[in-house]
């Protein structure tokens, strides 16, 4: 059953996607979700499970929702810093083709392992990261996958971005309730059904970036020179509805370099790390732009939020053109956070204040399916710069 | 809010003082965004959704990092309810 909810507010175009994103969480069992095609205060949604008595919670929630993001919001001084225009003649969306040549495997929702030619092209990719990495004369780092809620409590994730943590847990030490567990957990339509008073409190959680870590590792420091790491590793963000292959995975890789140290150092780290990394999109033969853009906060926060980095430019996005779709992909992003890392984590730059902090990042998942999704699947087809380094898997 | 001059100055140091809890027109009459402990770049945004609620404007987000002095304040905001006006 179609359900539809007025908003009772027109969504902006350049903030559709954000309230789309956002609608995902106001139930359980919402499927189909969508803007109206003709309406910008109209949306149309199934349920899994059809609910008039849901359906009615699900619609007053969205309303909250739209009025809340609509509310704070301002045009935004979008501006593109670059420009790359690469050959690519594809169309065609590439994940049917590789899951039947068995170079993707789809596990799950927001799930994907990597075949052959996907996982040879990641290869290649992180080789080129690694050269770029050294190029901003950045050191090797590897972070656990756990992150402590201590840590991201410091970063004020749960207040940003509460909708997308994924909690870790583990069995109490209880023998008692680990033999019940053990006698009596099973999988019932895809979700594990225990006791869930077996489970401990919550001491991490799946990490959602890789370079809060180094922060941590840096707290109460104060540094003699300007920091310059490098790291990947896996995050995770659950995105609900929007889950979408490889381009919004809920289990995906990143690969990041981060400065710490003066607002000079950081800000010429990440200005180095744009050009360079438009290099590396040359390189790739990638159609995409890098434009200011904001982070997905969520809904209590997200007026605010967006409001401030856009007012002080903070993050730019490089997307790259999906052919098959309208929406471009974010495939990195280049960060000033000002001294928010320096103050949370008590790190003092050179100069005896905060430090600064700033990171270039790229979703590994998502720069291989732009690339595939625009060059398509076939080696002879790529741009020379990657067809010649390119080996058979 | 009316345009004029004083109106507006008075206004602006009433939403200093609410926000930041400082005195423009007094003690704190020459502090810049970032100069002191109380105007940061975070507190910034909610000084500048303060001013806009308080005089019923609204500054485009490429604006407001320029935003970043008593004067500059005071000066967008007359700007501001000037074009109203028109």
């Amino acid at each position: 059953m179609r359900y539809t909810a007025e908003l009772g507010i027109g969504v902006p175009e350049a903030l559709r996607k954000d309230v789309l994103g956002k609608l995902w969480y106001v139930v359980e069992g919402l499927t189909g979700l969508e803007l109206d095609a003709a309406r910008a205060d109209r949306v149309h949604f199934e349920l899994a499970t059809p609910d008039d008595g849901v359906a009615a919670q699900a619609r007053e929630r969205m309303i909250e929702v739209a009025k809340r993001m609509v509310a704070g919001y301002r045009p935004a001084s979008y501006r593109v810093l670059a420009e790359c225009r690469g050959a690519g003649g594809a169309t065609d969306d590439p994940h049917a083709g590789l899951v039947a040549s068995g170079d993707l495997h789809h596990f799950g929702r927001g799930r994907w392992g990597l075949g052959p030619v996907v996982g040879a092209l990641v290869e290649l990719l992180e080789s080129d990261l690694h050269s770029l990495g050294l190029d901003l004369g950045t050191v090797p780092h590897r972070f656990p996958t756990l992150i402590g809620a201590d840590t991201l409590a410091s970063c004020k994730y749960f207040e940003s971005f509460p909708h997308s943590l994924t909690i870790a847990s583990h069995l109490r030490e209880d023998l008692g309730a680990i033999q019940t567990f053990a006698r009596e957990a099973r999988v019932v339509d895809g979700h594990l059904s225990a006791d869930a008073s077996a489970f401990a409190p919550s001491e991490c959680l799946l990490s959602p970036a890789v370079c809060f870590h180094l922060y941590q590792s840096l707290a109460g420091s104060r540094l003699e020179a300007t920091v310059r790491a490098r790291a990947t590793g896996k995050c995770f963000r659950y995105e609900s509805g929007g889950l979408d292959g490889l381009g919004r995975l809920w289990d995906f890789t990143m690969s990041e370099c981060v400065a710490v140290g003066t607002q000079a150092e950081v800000l010429a780290f990440r200005e180095r790390g744009l050009e360079r990394s438009r290099a590396l999109f040359e390189a790739w033969g990638l159609t995409l732009d890098v434009h200011t853009a904001t982070d997905p906060f969520f809904v209590d926060v997200f007026a605010k939020q967006a409001l401030f980095q856009a007012a002080f430019d903070l993050k730019f996005e490089a997307s790259a053109t999906l052919p098959y779709r309208k929406e471009p992909l974010a495939i990195g992003s280049f960060n000033y956070h000002q001294d928010f890392f320096g103050r949370a984590f008590d790190i003092q730059s050179a100069e005896g204040r905060p430090a600064h902090t700033a990171c270039v990042a790229f979703g590994i998942e998502r720069f291989v399916l732009a690339f595939l999704a625009q060059h398509g699947t076939a080696p002879g087809r790529w741009p020379a710069s990657v067809r010649d380094r390119w080996s058979e898997p | 809010m009316s345009a004029d001059r004083g109106d507006v100055a008075a206004g602006v140091a009433e939403v200093f003082d609410r926000i930041l809890h400082v005195d423009v027109r007094g003690a704190d009459a020459g502090i810049r965004l970032g100069s002191h402990p109380a105007w940061d770049s975070v507190a910034h945004i909610d000084l500048v959704l303060g001013i806009e609620a308080a005089f019923g404007v609204s500054f485009p987000s490429y604006q407001i990092a320029e935003l970043a002095s008593v004067e500059q304040v005071q000066r967008a905001v007359e700007q501001k309810l000037a074009a109203k006006a028109v």
